[in-house]
């Protein structure tokens, strides 16, 4: 057995680990020992971990290493370091969800599912992953923890809120994370770290043992570095639980191997998500469209209004749930946070309803445009990263807050649940990617798409390397 | 009924601010106020965009809980 085996190295996928390590061609063991060096290499540049679960992780692999030695299949993410979004529980460490105040709360005391899930299947948690304060967020800017970094330039953002998430699988820290997405927050941070994200439909993946932010919206799912290593993951967290009422009940579908494109009807969208999406943004929408030969356009006339309905039911529900917070402790917020929150707790009840009874209209217009379309393509961010601090941006001719700005493109989509990929495009300098958007429960075309891409080397997630510089 | 300290001539979005955080109950510092009723206008704007669309009595709100 090598020790310097591939399957340890910062480019390893969750394939080639898991396949290296049921092969017994490397230890899980040293793939692990490997990853925690990486990350505690790249923390003080990127900052992308709150909490590093080293000894668990070497336990756990450990426990792997027994199976495989003594004829077991530990599965098929056998040894694959991940890390979660601070949001999701993790038995021993308070879930933060990317606040002061949460940091006073007793240990979660036991993961969340999704996380047990990923263990079962062999992959080994290494720890928990910075984020926007209780997810409202875009950027990956953090007041009490400080923003994560992107690893292609740390300078420049991440996105958020899953912005630990993107900047520990684009630094090659560890080859899979999980993140939420209540309105872009999976897809604008592997827009902006160039990786691959997966929002599954509303309603599919188990959100129990996770800080929620909008009931009617949120959703978890994973970023990597491949579409099949997301087809991996999404279908080891697939599956039944009783305990979380907003589950569709679904059987699990899975995606894995993913198969050709051959028949499918790909379109781009235009209207809202060419308005509002720049010059590079457009062009990687161009790159992808060309490469599936995607020639057919589609208008969703009340995407604009579909994005209004969405920060309205953000604003109030997330209000809402922390009234009590703002109550009690306004002044331990973050600032960007904090006075959003304290808005929307004040939202009457008519503009949330009346928002609620739109999402239903919008549903039915989409899935009309959707009749003899399979997959839609559009920009997943108008832009590719800002620097860090910026406030403002310039789009469709005005300037307008990055802050909120940087999900225009992805909030009408999450706003009525349909599973989308963000698939990076290959290209030199800062990365940005397109979404491919399905109809609901279609998980498996979207990945099947973005595969075909990578094939094709139009979309392409390569480690980071320039917050070495 | 506002609060007494509330004058009367003040916007209808900030005088209903100030209520509705009354009632709930929600001590809002007065430094912060300008930047809270920033962020609730945003809100009454896109919320009169939502509103422009025609609903009909049978358009009820997306089915979320299933028990």
């Amino acid at each position: 057995m090598s020790a310097v085996h591939p399957a340890t190295g910062a480019r390893a996928g969750c394939g080639e680990i898991a396949a290296a390590v049921r092969a017994g061609a490397v230890t899980a063991s040293a793939v692990v020992e490997a990853a925690l060096a990486r990350i505690a290499e790249a923390q003080p540049v990127l900052n992308a971990f709150t909490a590093v679960t080293a000894e668990r992780a070497r336990r756990q692999a450990a426990a792997i290493d027994r199976m495989v030695a003594a004829g077991g299949d530990p599965g098929p993410l056998a040894g694959v370091p991940f890390a979660v979004k601070n949001l999701f529980d993790v038995a021993g460490l308070a879930t933060l969800a990317g606040s002061k105040i949460e940091a006073d709360s007793p240990p979660a005391g036991a993961d969340a599912p999704l996380v047990a899930r990923l263990e079962a299947a062999g992959a080994v948690l290494v720890g928990a992953l910075g984020m926007g304060e209780y997810a409202y967020d875009f950027t990956g800017r953090n007041a009490h923890y400080g923003p994560t970094r992107n690893p292609h330039d740390p300078a420049r953002m991440t996105g958020g809120s899953s912005g630990g998430s993107g900047g520990a699988v684009a630094g090659g820290l560890v080859p899979l994370a999980l993140g939420s997405d209540t309105n872009g927050s999976i897809r604008v941070p592997a827009s902006l770290c160039g990786l691959f994200g997966l929002k599954p439909t509303f309603g599919r993946l188990t959100r129990r043992g996770s800080f929620p932010f909008v009931a009617a919206l949120d959703h978890l799912g994973p970023l990597a570095r491949s579409a099949t290593d997301l087809a991996l993951a999404y279908d080891a967290m697939q599956g039944p639980d009783a305990e979380d009422p907003h589950l569709a009940g679904r059987p699990p579908e899975p995606a894995a191997p993913l198969g050709d494109i051959a028949g499918l009807r790909i379109a781009v969208l235009d209207g809202h998500f060419v308005e509002f999406a720049g010059p590079d943004a457009r062009a990687a929408v161009d790159a992808a469209a060309a490469a599936l030969g995607a020639i057919r356009r589609v208008t969703l006339a009340e995407a604009g209004r579909a994005r209004a309905a969405a920060y309205v039911i953000t604003a109030a529900e997330g209000g809402a749930l922390h009234l009590d917070r703002l109550r009690r402790r306004a002044d331990d917020f973050d600032p960007e946070t904090r006075d959003r929150l304290t808005a929307g707790a004040l939202i009457p009840a008519a503009w949330v309803s009346a928002a609620q009874r739109f999402r239903g209209v919008f549903r039915r217009q989409v899935a009309e445009a959707m009749h003899d379309v399979d997959v839609l393509i559009a920009a997943a961010t108008p832009c590719t990263a800002p620097a860090i601090d910026q406030q403002t941006m310039e789009l469709a001719g005005a300037i307008v807050p990055v802050r909120a700005n940087l999900g225009v493109l992805t909030q009408p989509i999450s706003f009525i649940g349909l599973p989308v990929v963000a698939a990076p495009i290959a290209r030199d300098g800062m990365p940005i990617a397109v979404q491919l958007i399905g109809r609901p429960w279609e998980e498996a075309t979207v990945l099947r798409v973005a595969a075909a891409l990578e094939r094709m080397g139009v979309a392409a997630a390569p480690v980071a390397e320039g917050w070495r510089d | 009924m506002l609060p007494s300290s509330e004058p009367a001539d003040q916007p209808p979005l900030a005088r209903y601010g100030r209520a509705a955080a009354a009632l709930l109950d929600l001590p809002i510092a007065d430094a912060r106020w300008p930047a809270v009723l920033d962020h609730l206008a945003l809100a009454e704007r896109l919320a009169a965009v939502v509103g422009q669309h025609p609903l009909t009595d049978a358009d009820e709100p997306a089915p979320v809980f299933r028990p």
